[in-house]
């Protein structure tokens, strides 16, 4: 470029030279040679800067020629690197898609299989679909049967009858190379298949498989089976980011194996619980079933025995009325005195008999009540008249104010009676001098609830559970002094309950006694458990 | 009375149930008393004779055409292992159709073409004595593995005429590119070209587009036979991927070229064409050669192409957008798209966003169905080439009937 120029500037310098002599020459009037000569001078220097512009622009041209093929083959490198980097970041967001969809696929399947504890669900739910979502073509599983304690193929995914069948008798005849995969227990990884390992060969021929991914199934750190999942084609091949996704899952695998195998057992434990338990009921029902028989047995022996110790006892009874009457001529006062006292227990023996007789007949169901309205004040002061004056002995006072006139009950009278007889009888006994008796009746629903309440001793908290029981006598004072049978309270809880009712009793000791029972008010089935349902 | 669509899809693991499940979705709620036809395209995994049987089982008479595909695409999403589906029925002049076989693709292609498309017009003729109607268009479903897929087109071409409109998709297999199979009425076919040729007064919109750019220095195929591309500047043709990406053979025979044929492919300009027409390479021969899907010219000036999500998605759109365009006045009453897997394999987990993308233009509630092809079949837009049919790849072919 600089030379170029140079010429340039000489050139022009002597063109004007030439021109500058010519004018001198002609001015000065000299020949005309010298002006020809002059001219020549000028055209031959005008001819060399023609001739050299043209070798300069030839010359330029190949530069530019030559600075552009440079470009351009810069601009192939750059596009050379552009294509590399874009492989590389094409490669690594197919891996990070891979990964991306294979733990989301991994995260919903954990969630889904979280609440499957049979292996065989498990397996089932590691379909076509999971499989391809995970970003391979075919899945084998491969585990250590309990029972037989050999290698089996439990899944395969996208293989065909035929290939099963024949993965199959190949794990049975490669028992060594799949063992020997197990006890390696960590995750390989075959992108390519190494023509010169024979286990990889094997593998891939058994496996039907170009790349594939093996990883353990691990129970408590040792190996119990392995996942196999891999691709077919050779233009699909697994790459680094498979290897852990499988791992993932095998382990995932594992764990629910091992949930599996605990839930087996607890649920074999509940089993057999179960199966206890019913054993035991069928027992107790059996038990029950003969102690209800005995029960019957014993209501007809004392049903029968009381019936034949009545006769007698009438005949006791009434030939010492006889004789105490004198009928049969006087009888000295000492005898006299002897007869009543046999006339006073044969009495109590009769009516003992006689609760017992109705206490078993009740229980037998033989006993029908004749049922009708009856209001419940027209009960009370029925009774009242025989308790009156035992009460007035005492100056008890006995309060009847809180019973409804027309609140009524659906009820046999005589037994009725014979349960207000025995509670008030009881609350007079126990209740001290000047003491206070008092008898409420309320409607509760289809029934009436009546209590008799006394300010007595109360009972003590270790009878409470026995005072119904036949012949059961708290031990107290009172009782030590007046003897009783023990089979009224008994007698009144038979009839209650044969009346559909329900009787129970609140107890403050030092304070006072209150039974409560309760009854149909009307003439309306009730079932019993309506009223434990009510309580 | 016009065209009436249902459509059908199911991934079960059981081939039977599979098709008949597919089939019993499609006829579900369907409110016509005959249907013309079912377009199916599965997953090469099935059973393919008991899929049909399974499809049978439920519409027993019904002319069965389509292809096993690399996936199926629903209106729903794509199925990686699955069938989809489309009932279709419609009166005579509205719509009508015949067909040809041509077998042996592998051997010959374009007499397979020849075979397909001369089958189709003798039967089209008896139709045409009937209702007076002209040829529409030819639709192909050519096996993608075996064969020269440019050779097909001109063998259907070759009878059909050159300007003939032809579209389709190339059959595929679950990247094995080792076997596709075809379905016609006379059953389940492989190595051969199904066509449809259709009349009525139905029109068809399409749009055809790739995405890809152009990348570096221009290069030139030296030698070449049918769809093997042998040298490049007087190398093996490898030395093109060898240079580019710094790898020799053996890696590049490891990393499965086919990956990197298809976000990578070769591209060969077109005069007047917006895009260039693009090849991808998907196996590497013994000495370095490049085995495509279909040909490119020997001396044809290539480069190496470079696609991205974006790119790739505009061209979705622009599909979508020009056949809708073509379709003209007319609202579509079905529409068909056939997609490259290269596509698929560069948009990864957002491959669905590509099918969203064709939704949203030609219209939600269009009954839409279609596969990922290893080839489309479509016209090119440009004038020089007077809407021939072409073979492409890399592409989406947005197919619109209205």
């Amino acid at each position: 470029m600089q030379n170029e120029r140079l010429i340039n500037i000489i050139t022009r310098t002597l063109i004007w030279l030439s021109l500058a002599m010519f004018l001198f020459s002609w001015a000065l009037n000299l020949s005309l040679r010298i002006t020809g000569g002059t001219i020549g001078i000028a055209c031959l220097i005008s001819l060399s800067y023609i001739f050299h512009k043209e070798r300069f622009k030839k010359e330029n041209m190949k530069n530019s020629i030559s600075v552009l093929k440079n470009a351009y083959n810069e601009l192939d490198n750059q596009a050379k690197l552009m294509a590399q980097t874009d492989l590389e970041l094409n490669k690594t967001q197919e891996e990070l898609d891979k990964k991306i969809t294979g733990l989301y696929t991994l995260h919903e399947w954990g969630n889904k299989t979280s609440q499957k504890l049979s292996i065989n669900e498990l397996l089932n739910s590691l379909d076509s679909n999971f499989v391809s979502e995970l970003g391979f073509k075919k899945a084998l599983i491969i585990i250590v049967d309990e029972e037989k304690k050999e290698l089996q193929l439990k899944k395969s995914v996208n293989y065909s009858q035929q290939q099963i069948s024949t993965i199959e008798k190949q794990i049975e005849k490669e028992n060594k190379l799949f063992t020997k995969l197990l006890s390696k227990a960590n995750t390989i990884l075959v992108n390519t298949i190494n023509e010169k390992d024979p286990v990889q060969k094997k593998l891939s021929e058994i496996c039907n498989l170009n790349s594939f991914v093996i990883a353990p199934i691990l129970q408590q750190d040792i190996a119990t089976g392995i996942v196999i999942m891999g691709n077919e084609s050779p233009y699909n091949r697994v790459t680094e980011g498979d290897s852990e996704l499988v791992s993932i899952l095998a382990s995932q695998i594992g764990i629910s194996i091992q949930n599996s195998a605990l839930y087996e057992q607890l649920w074999q434990s509940h089993q057999d619980l179960e199966k206890s338990v019913k054993q035991r009921t069928k027992e107790l029902a059996e038990a029950n079933k003969e102690l209800k028989q005995l029960n019957k047995t014993k209501s007809d022996f004392v049903s029968s025995v009381t019936h034949e110790l009545r006769t007698p006892l009438t005949s006791i009874k009434g030939f010492s009325s006889i004789l105490i009457e004198g009928r049969l001529g006087k009888v000295p006062p000492k005898q006299l005195e002897r007869l009543k006292k046999i006339r006073k227990h044969s009495t109590n023996l009769a009516r003992l008999i006689n609760n017992l007789l109705d206490i078993s007949r009740i229980e037998s169901g033989r006993i029908e009540m004749q049922k009708e309205e009856i209001p419940i004040k027209n009960a009370f002061r029925n009774v009242m008249e025989i308790i009156q004056p035992q009460a007035d002995a005492k100056d008890i006072k006995v309060n009847n104010n809180f019973i409804p006139p027309d609140l009524t009950i659906w009820a046999d009278e005589t037994h009725i009676n014979r349960v207000f007889t025995n509670l008030l009888g009881n609350a007079v006994k126990f209740t001290p001098q000047n003491g206070q008796i008092k008898v409420t009746a309320e409607k509760k629903g289809d029934f009436s609830e009546i209590s008799v309440s006394d300010n007595g001793p109360g009972i003590p908290e270790k009878d409470l559970d026995n005072i119904f029981e036949e012949f059961y006598r708290s031990e107290n004072e009172i009782n030590a002094k007046e003897k009783g049978s023990g089979l009224g309270l008994s007698l009144v809880k038979r009839i209650i309950e044969a009346h559909d009712g329900k009787i129970w009793v609140e107890n403050q000791l030092n304070k006072g006694t209150s039974f409560t029972f309760k009854l149909p008010n009307k003439q309306k089935e009730s079932k019993p458990e309506d009223i434990y349902k009510e309580n | 009375m016009s065209i009436s669509v249902n459509l059908g899809w199911n991934s079960d693991n059981n081939s039977y149930k599979a098709g008949k499940s597919a089939a019993a979705q499609a006829i579900y709620n369907w409110q016509r008393n005959d249907i013309n036809l079912a377009l199916v395209f599965a997953s090469s995994r099935y059973n393919q004779n008991k899929l049909i049987d399974g499809i049978k089982s439920i519409i027993p008479d019904v002319p069965i055409f389509g292809c096993t595909a690399a996936s199926s695409i629903t209106p729903e999403g794509i199925l990686e292992n699955g069938i989809t589906m489309a009932i279709l029925s419609s009166d005579p002049e509205t719509f009508h159709y015949s067909w040809g076989l041509g077998k042996n693709v592998f051997k010959n292609s374009r007499d397979a073409g020849h075979q397909s498309a001369k089958a189709a017009i003798e039967e089209f003729k008896k139709i045409t004595s009937k209702y007076k109607s002209r040829r529409k268009y030819f639709l192909i479903f050519p096996d993608g593995v075996t064969g020269n897929g440019l050779d097909i087109i001109r063998g259907c071409q070759e009878i059909l005429g050159n300007n003939f409109p032809i579209i389709g998709g190339a059959a595929g297999d679950s990247y094995m590119f080792e076997k596709t199979y075809q379905y016609s009425p006379d059953g389940v076919t492989s190595n051969s070209i199904i066509g449809l040729l259709t009349g009525g007064e139905t029109e068809l919109g399409i749009g055809v587009r790739h995405g890809w750019n152009p990348l570096g220095k221009y290069r030139t195929i030296t030698k070449q036979n049918a769809n093997i591309i042998k040298e490049i500047n007087n190398q093996p043709a490898i030395s093109l991927y060898e240079e580019y990406f710094e790898k020799d053979t053996k890696i590049l025979k490891e990393e499965p070229l086919s990956m990197m044929g298809m976000l990578y492919p070769i591209g060969m300009k077109i005069p007047g064409e917006k895009e260039y027409v693009v090849r991808n390479p998907f196996k590497i021969g013994k000495n370095g050669e490049l085995i495509c899907t279909a040909e490119l010219p020997e001396k044809a000036k290539i480069r190496l192409m470079i696609g991205n999500k974006t790119s790739v998605i505009t061209a979705a759109r622009e599909a979508s957008l020009t056949a809708l365009k073509n379709l003209g006045q007319r609202s579509p009453k079905f529409a068909l798209v056939f997609t490259s897997i290269s596509r698929k394999k560069l948009l990864g987990r957002n491959s669905y966003k590509e099918i969203e993308t064709v939704k949203s233009i030609i219209g939600r509630n269009v009954p839409l169905i279609g596969f990922y092809t290893y080839g489309e079949q479509a016209p090119f837009t440009s004038d020089v080439y007077t809407g021939q049919s072409y073979f492409h790849n890399e592409a989406i072919v947005v197919t619109l009937i209205g």
